[in-house]
This record gives structure tokens, C-alpha cells and sequence, in this order.
């Protein structure tokens, strides 16, 4: 616990800072991001947290991130297959013949067809007509002979509301039957024998499929698109988490076996994952686009939605009466040797953030608002609403005092931008309801509360975060971990299988990184092997010094690394969201903070080693 | 009182050169180290041109005090006068400024350089624009002549690695004299030396007494000290235990001043009773001495001394039998079990500890608690299913600190903070967890203070009373005569004879082991 009272004191100072000097810092979206952020750079610097408690290093974290952000879209790439389509040899006009590369199965008399890639007559509809053994004879006759190219069935469709019903059934290439499913595709055809846009199949139920895009006027039938993923979903996660762990594997077993030295491991790591990453790739960004939505839930669904209220109010409370229970509790250390910023620092913050909290939770109370108005003759008014207004009534009334009377009431659009109301001028206001009209206000009847959403990634953080600390402190091989961290030596004569352990150690990194790397593409949708994951090992690596991990090994609690992973994302964001802040110096305030931490954590080490050094001597002078 | 150089009536008579002269004069110095006060008001009195040799058991303080005078160390009371004038000496420069040069036990040369880059280390003569090159050439030419002050002819450009311990101790002692150093230290000088290195040494010692330099001499070694001292004083358990002129010294009378008793007095009370073997070495080839081939045994509730003098090879032997350096090849037999360790575990398994010689870098983590520290080797087989089994480990805690009467304030104080007897409790504590057959101790009391001292022959002699199988490597001679039911004595990687408790508690036994240890027989 004493390891994290400085650092959690920095991260409720920088917190309340910020919301103070940011309007946008306590907006739904930007906690919920926050949130989301602090949860997958936790979830990596844990793993680092791991290896520096060995007292090793993982440069290479940011480049396995990059491996396993590019590879998985890689792996996960989908291509749509044409169905329904014949090769085509040759095209005679005078005969009005189509000689297929194949004999015309699936053809029947009646299909409209299209030619595709022909030189001739591309985008018109032709009927079958008669079907031979090696063709087809279409009507009307193409203009031209022709000789390659591609015959497409299209496919007739009824419209009914939303969702489509299939008349024929589609075919591969081959002849052989397929069945529609999601995520397969429609191009549309129109009657003209044009290509519409194409549509995405979202649900299939028999012949009737629901489409993401309404069918267009004029629509003569269907193409048909059949996707064809690469490799499963869980194929794909089992090689891309698979490769980490044996990434961690080989690092460990170099470091372990080898005894070289970690630094130069993963500093080679970093260059090799992230050079093999632009290989395959291409140097070709890797994007999932709008594939795969269930798998993408897993970085992106929100576990719940509070509103925001409730939120601040019932974290502010936790926080008031949780860091009141605990400066009650340690009034006797201040009594013994503690120093009352040493006791009570954590203690008090936690009281005031809670109560900030809960000014902030009280401030968002929804209310009934009344907004009076300069009204004007002429001119109309531009009125800003609170935000989340959803419906207003004008009211106006004859002169001071009087009775007012309700002009209009109206929906609003709720946005998360400003709101605004453009209140009429009173003479259009006069000839629309008549009266000797001089006051005018809007009334707020309705608002939606600001809603918070808990993002999935803060529950795999927790799980990640109590089984690593149940790991480390409460498993012997936790134990073995940072007695070897501290002295590697007498673990070993004290019959510890130190290899064994260090190797351990890597394949949890690189493991944890893998997953921050399938979170983190699931999260943002795409990679640019060039420069995903750049820079985040040291993020992680600050995030667990910042955490009370020391470099030299042996000591470090998980709760610490994740509050010092979310220490840095509200640093980060302070940088954005504080007006006067210029973000292009972000890098020299985050280093400032982090060597000012460092700095403070090791002055208090000393000053509590002199305590006790005191004390003991003290106690062998009596 | 003044101490000035000209108070010529003060001097004691009998002094060889300049009785008159202090040099340096130490007043009651003190220190003390968390838990042991390692100096109490220690003096000490140097002329020019005379060695002194300062002796003590392990633990008297003599290295603190070299440490205190040659700046390494502050002290915490007292004073320093060099020439009669009192100085404070708050770092080795000043120390160097005062003409005080500490040649240390362990060489602090940097080895990957050549001697002259060695000698001058920090003081280049410089040549060039502003001073901006080293001049090698006179960097040479100068270390050659006080390569030639200790007799050692050698180019100035070879690396020092190259160079043999001895070679390397004599640049040691060409960098002191090269920075003008009157008083020169030299904490166990001959202790990772040949007997021909030992020699040519003490020549350059007699050179350098002539030419006028003082030299204060540490050693265990009372021949040594018989032969070149003209006086002696003794360190008992941190203070000043007497002081021997140049016709007083004679071992006896040292031995007597070091332990402050009859030797006779130290004899233990009664033979133990024997068990079976549980330890039988035959054959058995450490990768340090691969051309010997070693064979002993322990029995069950021996005591078994493992004496010679630092190198010969005794915890390299035990390292060896810990699988930490695995053997090469012949057989161990550890109880009924035939086993060459092949790692500390697999040794562990079969019934052995180590108490290792360097307590804080082998035996502990110095900053995990007690209880974090006795209970590691027992966690595995006390956990379940890989979960830490706390009330196992606080009860195991808690019994041993009780047991081995620990002073510490609870289990859970980080043992950094404990004194080097308490922190050896810890590492004891931890093996008696584990209920050892075979208990292997490396140097069990180096640094700790004679109480403690007392604590851990007792315990080893109840742990043998319960048939545990002891041995251990001391280069305490007094440590091996008291302890030892039979000294098994090495020499340069062999074993060069046994010999039982008769020998050692006869008044022979000090003469016995030492002539074995240098290789005079067996």
C-alpha cells in the first residue's frame, strides 16, 4: 500500500486540475475514452511490470503491439467472391450465342444476364433465350462479337419494406449452390443495366435478406458477393497470441539461457517484430473497416450506461467516505512516526477529489431551467441551451409581471455539441399568437441526462490486474519473482529455478502485449505498421516506475502500475483538453512529471530508510 | 596535552627509528554499524619508518579502522592527527592529501587497462592544447621508476589482467607510492598470494620501511607478523586489547591478546556420539581444481572442520557439493542417495543447506522481511497448489526468530537492517526450516560479533547433537580447532590431510593444521 500513496496523490492532484481548468475533461465521452485508454495501457504495463521486477527491461512491447495490431486485420483480411458469374470464350453478335467456359449450369430460360469485362456492350441486361450444351443465346443480340470477359446472372429480387427476397438462388463460379449469409454483399442492378451501390446482407431469414442500405428505384435484380475471410477469428487470435507468447519465450530463453542482456534482447525485438511487421504488410495499412463487429465489441461495448450523475455522485461519495475511513484510521500512525504529509496526504486528497465529485455530480443535476430573454422587435434571438435539452416552450408575457402565456413548445435535437435556439422576433411572434407581447423566455421541459458508459476493456483490466496481483502476491511463484528481483543470486542458492522464472516473466509481457495489441486494433480499427504501438513500451515502462516499480528489481506493486498507467493518460489528456497548454509540448511535460515523481518517490524512500535506520539504532543504544 | 612532533619525552624507549616522530596518531576512534558498535574508542600510534602490524580476530575491527583512516569510511567519534596535527579525512582524496594510501584486500585495479593507465588513474600528465591528451610517454617513463621502487620488472603497457594477483598487488602498492604516500595500508596482503609472491612482497616491505615509509600491516597470519613487525597492536571485539614491541611478539603473546583467554579454555566438553555417513565424496572433480580428485565423508552428527587458507578451494568445494558449480564427474553420496548435484534444488531435495560465505550477495534478500527470508526455501513445500501458505509462513518465522533467539523487532523487519549476526540467525533460520541432514557452512561467523558468535557454535553443536552432519570452511584457526570433531585441511585445490580431535585439541593443533594448509605436508 505505501508504495502507491505518492503516485495516487499525483494522479488525483493532475485529475482535479485538469477537470478545473477543462470543461471537456468531465464529459462522458471524454471519461469513457479515458477510461478505455488507462484500461489497455494499463494492461500492457503490467506486463512490463513483470519483467522489471526481474530486473530486466522489454523495449520490444510497442513492436509486438505493432506485429499483432497489424496481424491480426492481416490474418482477418476478407475478400468477396463474384457469384453467380461464367467465363466467357466468345461473343457472337449475329447469332446472339455466348459461349461459356463451362457448360451453363444455373442458367435458366428467362435470367437476365450481364456481361461483364467484355469489349462489348458492358452495362445492358440481356435474357437467356435458349440454352445450349457449351452457351447461351440472349435476346436482344449483343452489338458486337467479342471474345473474353465474364456472364453474370442477375439475380431477381422482390422489394418488400426493408428486406429483399431472393427469386433465384445463387451460384459460385463453379455451378455449385451458396447460400446467403451476413455479411455477404448485393451490388444492385439497375434496369438500365448499370451497377447501383453495393449492400451488405445483415440478416437472412430463408430468402429474405436484410440489407444495410436501401434498394434504389429502377432495380432490375441482384449480384451476388460472397465473403471469404482469410483465416477464422479464432484462428487469427490463437496465431497473432500464440506468436507473443512465443516471442516471450524466445526472449526469455535468450535472457535465461544465454544470459544476455535484456536490454539488448528487446531492443532488438523492437526492431525485428516491427521490420517483419512491415514486411508481410507491405508497410500497408491494416484496417478491419467494417468487418467483424462482435469481435470489435470486445475493445468498444460498453458494460453499462449510468448516467453521468450518478457517476460523479457515487464516485465522489466512495471516495469522501473511503478517504475519511482511512485518514480516521491512520491519526495514530501520525501520533508515532509518521509526518503529517506522509499520513495524511492520501488520505486528504482522496476526501477532496470526492468532494469535487460531488460538487461537479450536484452541478449536472437536471433542473427545470428557465432562460430569460432580451426580446427585440425586430430581430430574433439566438438562445444557448443547457446541454441534453431535448424540449422548450417560448412563453411570453404583456409587460413586467404579467401572466405568461405559452407562445410555442418544441422538440429540440440533442447534440454533444452547443445547443441553440433561435427565438423569433416579437413581431413575428405578435402576428403568429397576437398580444401586446414585450418579455419573452424559454423554458426547458425535457433534457437527457449525460449518460457514462463503462468500457469493455476496464473489465479485462480488472481481471488482467487481480490476477497478476494475485499472482505476485499470493502464489510462491510471485514470491520467487521478486525475491529474485532482488537478489538473483540467493534466490538461486535458496533453490529457486531462477531461469525458469525469468523466462515466466517475458512470456507474461509479451503475452500482455499481444492482448493490449488485439485490444488496441479491435479499438481503433486499424494499423499502420510504420507506427502502431511506437513509443508504448516506454509509456509502459513509465507507467510502472511511475508505479514503485524499481529498475534494480524486486519491488513493485500491480495496483501501482495501473495507477500510474492512468496517471499518464490524464496527463495526456490534460495536454490536449487545457486550452493554454500547447500540445506540441506533451512529450517535455509527461518527461517533466515522471522524473518529478521518480525524484519525490526516492526522497521519501531515503528520508523512511533514515527513519528506521534510526529507530534501530536508537534501539540498540537503550 | 600536547602531542606535538617535539615532545621527545613521551616516546616509549625501544623503538628502531624516530620514536619521537607520530606520524599518525589515531584517538579514540569509534563507529558503529547498525547493531554492532564495531570500534570503541581505538587508538593507534604510527612512526615513520616502522611497520605496525595491527591483528585481531575476524570481526576485532581492524578493517573498519584501515577504512576509517584511508577515508572510505567516516568515523562516527574521535580524532586523526597526521605530523601532530589534527585532520579530518572525509573522502580518499584527503586521505591521499594526508599521505594515506589503503591498498585494498580485495584489488582495485581496473583491470582492463595497462599498469600505467592504473598508476596514474585520474592524474594523467597531460600534454597538448590546453591539456587535452594524455602524455604516454611520460606516463610510462614515470610508472616504470616506481615499478622499479617495488621490484617489478615489467612494461608499463601490459594490461593488468595479464599480471599474476601478486604482480598486481605490487602496482597496487606503485600507485600508492606514486601519489607520495607515507603511510601505506595493507589489509591482508598476502592472503591470494604464492609463498614466492609472499616472499618478493616482503622484501619490497623491508625496501620501503628503509627508504622511510610507514607501513601498517593486517593480517591473520602471526608468522608473517613475527617476521616483518616492529610493533604490534592488538583489536579485541573493537577496542584497543594491547600493544606488543618488537622483543614482545611472539605468537603466544598475540594469540593471547586476540582471543583475551586461554586457548586451552576454548576446548569443547564432550565427544558427540556418531552416526552413519551422510555425506561421502569419493573421486569427486570441481570444475575450479579439475586436477584433483577429492575424497571425504561426514557422519551423521560430526562437526567437521574445512580448513586451508583463502584459495585453497574450500568454498569452490562446497559450491560444488551445493550444485551451484556442478562436479565434473566422481560420487557423492548424500544419505543413502547417490546424487551429483546438478543445481542447488536437486541438492536441497536430498537433505542439504548452504549457508554461504557472503551472507548478503548469497544467503539473503537484503531487503525482503525475516519472515520473506526464512521462509524461501520452504515455500514450495508448504504451498498449496502454488498458493503462498501464510499461516505456514508467519508460524515458521516466528518459531525460528524465537529458536535462534533473532533480534529483530518483529518478522516482518526488512533484514537490511538487522546486524551481521542477526542476518546470519536469518539464513540459519531458513535451512533449519527445511530440516536439513547435511548442513554446509561457508566462514559461518566472518563478521559478526563475538555474542552472536557464541549463539552460532552453540546451535551448531545442538544441531549435531540431533545428528545433523556439519561442515564447514573457517579460516578462523581458532573457529576450526574449537569447533571441529575433525579438520579435514585443504591445500591448492586438494586435500592434504585430515586431522582428528585429538591433534586439534592437543597443543600441537594450530601447527598442524597450518602446515597442512601451506602445503609443508601431506
Amino acid at each position: 500500500m505505501k508504495q502507491v500513496v505518492g503516485i495516487f496523490s499525483l494522479l488525483l492532484f493532475v485529475f482535479v486540475a485538469t477537470a478545473l481548468m477543462s470543461d471537456a475533461f468531465l464529459k462522458p465521452f471524454n471519461l469513457e475514452n479515458l477510461m478505455k485508454r488507462t484500461a489497455l495501457f494499463g494492461i500492457i504495463s503490467i506486463g512490463v511490470a513483470f519483467v522489471i521486477i526481474t530486473g530486466g527491461i522489454d523495449l520490444s512491447v510497442g513492436s509486438i503491439i505493432c506485429l499483432v495490431g497489424c496481424g491480426l486485420p492481416f490474418l482477418l483480411q476478407v475478400e468477396y467472391v463474384a457469384l453467380g458469374e461464367v467465363s466467357v470464350s466468345r461473343v457472337t453478335a449475329s447469332t446472339g450465342t455466348i459461349e461459356l467456359a463451362r457448360p451453363p449450369n444455373g442458367f435458366s430460360q428467362g435470367d437476365r444476364v450481364r456481361l461483364i469485362g467484355s469489349a462489348t456492350d458492358n452495362d445492358r441486361l440481356y435474357r437467356v433465350s435458349g440454352i445450349g450444351s457449351t452457351g447461351i443465346n440472349v435476346a436482344p443480340r449483343p452489338g458486337s462479337d467479342a471474345t473474353g470477359g465474364r456472364l453474370a446472372v442477375v439475380h431477381p429480387v422482390e422489394v418488400d419494406g426493408a428486406t429483399l427476397v431472393l427469386g433465384k438462388p445463387f451460384t459460385d463460379r463453379d455451378g455449385v449452390g451458396h447460400r446467403m449469409a451476413p455479411r455477404d454483399r448485393l451490388t444492385f442492378v439497375l434496369e438500365d443495366g448499370r451497377e447501383g451501390a453495393t449492400a451488405r446482407i445483415v440478416s437472412v431469414d430463408g430468402d429474405r435478406m436484410g440489407l444495410s442500405e436501401s434498394a434504389p428505384e429502377q432495380l432490375a435484380g441482384v449480384l451476388g458477393l460472397a465473403r471469404r475471410p482469410w483465416t477464422s477469428v479464432p484462428v487469427a487470435l490463437a496465431i497473432v497470441l500464440g506468436a507473443s507468447l512465443a516471442i516471450g519465450l524466445f526472449h526469455g530463453l535468450l535472457i535465461a539461457r544465454l544470459k544476455l542482456q535484456p536490454f539488448v534482447v528487446t531492443l532488438c525485438g523492437l526492431l525485428l517484430y516491427r521490420g517483419i511487421t512491415r514486411g508481410f504488410t507491405q508497410d500497408q495499412t491494416q484496417g478491419l473497416i467494417d468487418e467483424y463487429p462482435t469481435l470489435k465489441l470486445i475493445a468498444t461495448a460498453e458494460l453499462a450506461r449510468i448516467p453521468l450523475v450518478w457517476g460523479l455522485l457515487a464516485a465522489g461519495g466512495v471516495l469522501l467516505v473511503g478517504g475519511s475511513a482511512w485518514a480516521w484510521l491512520s491519526r495514530r500512525r501520525l501520533a508515532g512516526e509518521g509526518t503529517l504529509l506522509g499520513v495524511m496526504a492520501v488520505p486528504v486528497s482522496t476526501v477532496l477529489l470526492g468532494l469535487c465529485l460531488l460538487v461537479w455530480g450536484v452541478g449536472e443535476m437536471p433542473s427545470q431551467e428557465t432562460i430569460a430573454i432580451e426580446a427585440d422587435r425586430e430581430q430574433s434571438v439566438r438562445v444557448d441551451l443547457p446541454e441534453g435539452t431535448s424540449r422548450v416552450r417560448v412563453e411570453a408575457a404583456a409587460g413586467e409581471g404579467a401572466q405568461w402565456q405559452t407562445i410555442d413548445e418544441t422538440d429540440v435535437a440533442v447534440s454533444e455539441a452547443r445547443q441553440e435556439l433561435i427565438v423569433p422576433s416579437l413581431k413575428t411572434i405578435v402576428e403568429a399568437k397576437p398580444g401586446e407581447w414585450t418579455q419573452l423566455r424559454v423554458v426547458v421541459l425535457e433534457r437527457v441526462e449525460p449518460e457514462i458508459g463503462l468500457p469493455a476493456p476496464l473489465m479485462i483490466l480488472l481481471v488482467v490486474g487481480v490476477l497478476a496481483s494475485v499472482f505476485l502476491n499470493h502464489t510462491i511463484y510471485g514470491r520467487y519473482l521478486l525475491a529474485m528481483g532482488n537478489n538473483e543470486e540467493a534466490a538461486l542458492y535458496s533453490g529457486i529455478h531462477t531461469g525458469r522464472m525469468i523466462v515466466l516473466a517475458y512470456v507474461i509481457c509479451a503475452g500482455l502485449a499481444g492482448l493490449g495489441g488485439v485490444l488496441f486494433v479491435l479499438d481503433i480499427n486499424s494499423a499502420q505498421p510504420v507506427d502502431f504501438g511506437n513509443f508504448y513500451e516506454l509509456y509502459a515502462i513509465a507507467a510502472a516506475v511511475l508505479g514503485g516499480c524499481s529498475l534494480r528489481g524486486g519491488e513493485g506493486t500491480i495496483l501501482g502500475v495501473v495507477i500510474g498507467a492512468a496517471l499518464m493518460r490524464v496527463l495526456k489528456n490534460m495536454i490536449t483538453l487545457v486550452d493554454w497548454m500547447p500540445t506540441y509540448i506533451e512529450y517535455a511535460i509527461i518527461g517533466a512529471v515522471i522524473l518529478a515523481g521518480v525524484i519525490v518517490d526516492e526522497l521519501v524512500k531515503r528520508a523512511a530508510a533514515r527513519r528506521r535506520l534510526q529507530r534501530i539504532r536508537g534501539g540498540d543504544a537503550e | 596535552m600536547s602531542e606535538a612532533p617535539t615532545d621527545r619525552g613521551a616516546a616509549p624507549a625501544g623503538n628502531r627509528v624516530g620514536a619521537e616522530d607520530r606520524l599518525l596518531e589515531v584517538r579514540a576512534v569509534s563507529k558503529r554499524f547498525p547493531g554492532v558498535l564495531a570500534l570503541d574508542r581505538v587508538d593507534l600510534v604510527l612512526h615513520p619508518g616502522e611497520v605496525l602490524a595491527v591483528i585481531g580476530e575476524n570481526g576485532a575491527g581492524k578493517s573498519t579502522l584501515m577504512k576509517i583512516l584511508a577515508g572510505v569510511q567516516p568515523a562516527d567519534a574521535g580524532e586523526l592527527l597526521v605530523d601532530g596535527q589534527p585532520v579530518q579525512i572525509d573522502g580518499v582524496e584527503e586521505a591521499l592529501a594526508a599521505g594515506i594510501a589503503l591498498i585494498h584486500q580485495e584489488l582495485n585495479l581496473a583491470d582492463n587497462l595497462d599498469i600505467a593507465a592504473n598508476i596514474f588513474l585520474g592524474r594523467e600528465p597531460r600534454r597538448g592544447p590546453a591539456g587535452v591528451l594524455i602524455d604516454h610517454a611520460r606516463t610510462h617513463g614515470q610508472s616504470r621508476r616506481f615499478l622499479d621502487m617495488v621490484g617489478l620488472a615489467v612494461d608499463p603497457a601490459t594490461i593488468v589482467s595479464e599480471l599474476t594477483i601478486g604482480r598486481q598487488q605490487m602496482v597496487e602498492i606503485a600507485k600508492a607510492l606514486s601519489v607520495d604516500a607515507r603511510v601505506l595500508i595493507m589489509d591482508e596482503p598476502t592472503s591470494s598470494l604464492s609463498q614466492s609472491e609472499a616472499e618478493s612482497l616482503f622484501e619490497v616491505i623491508g625496501q620501503l620501511r628503509d627508504a622511510g615509509k610507514s607501513i601498517v600491516y593486517i593480517s591473520h597470519r602471526l608468522g608473517e607478523v613475527t617476521r616483518l613487525a616492529d610493533r604490534v597492536t592488538v583489536l579485541r571485539d573493537g577496542a584497543n586489547a594491547g600493544e606488543l614491541d618488537r622483543q614482545e611478539i611472539t605468537h603466544d603473546a598475540m594469540v593471547q591478546l586476540m582471543v583475551g583467554r586461554d586457548i586451552d579454555q576454548l576446548q569443547r566438553a564432550a565427544n558427540r556420539q556418531l552416526g552413519a555417513v551422510v555425506l561421502e565424496a569419493s573421486g569427486l572433480r570441481s570444475p575450479a581444481f579439475p586436477d584433483h580428485r577429492l575424497d571425504f565423508s561426514v557422519r551423521a552428527g560430526e562437526i567437521v572442520g574445512l580448513a586451508g587458507l583463502v584459495g585453497a578451494g574450500r568454498t569452490e568445494l562446497l559450491q560444488t557439493l551445493f550444485g551451484i558449480t556442478p562436479a565434473l564427474d566422481g560420487q557423492l553420496k548424500i544419505g543413502e542417495i547417490p546424487l551429483l548435484p546438478q543445481d542447488p534444488r536437486q541438492a536441497i531435495r536430498a537433505g542439504m543447506a548452504l549457508v554461504p560465505e557472503d551472507r548478503k550477495q548469497q544467503g539473503l534478500v537484503i531487503e525482503m522481511t525475516v519472515r520473506e527470508n526464512m521462509s524461501l526455501p520452504s515455500l514450495k513445500r508448504d504451498a498449496r497448489s502454488g498458493f503462498l501458505n501464510r499461516g505456514r509462513e508467519k508460524e515458521v518465522g516466528d518459531r525460528m526468530i524465537e529458536r535462534l533467539r533473532v533480534k529483530t523487532p518483529g518478522p516482518e523487519q526488512v533484514v537490511r537492517y538487522l546486524s551481521g549476526g542477526n542476518q546470519q540467525k536469518v539464513v540459519l533460520g531458513k535451512w533449519l526450516a527445511m530440516e536439513p541432514q547435511v548442513l554446509l557452512m561457508d566462514e559461518p561467523t566472518r563478521g559478526i560479533d563475538v555474542g552472536a558468535k557464541q549463539e552460532i557454535y552453540s546451535l551448531m553443536e545442538e544441531l549435531a547433537a540431533r545428528g545433523v552432519a556439519i561442515l564447514f570452511v573457517s579460516s578462523e584457526m581458532e573457529e576450526v580447532l574449537r569447533m571441529s570433531d575433525r579438520a579435514v585441511v585443504m591445500h591448492e585445490g586438494r586435500i592434504a590431510g585430515e586431522l582428528d580431535r585429538e591433534v586439534l585439541a592437543g597443543g600441537e593443533g594450530e601447527e598442524a593444521v597450518m602446515q597442512l594448509a601451506t602445503g609443508a605436508v601431506g
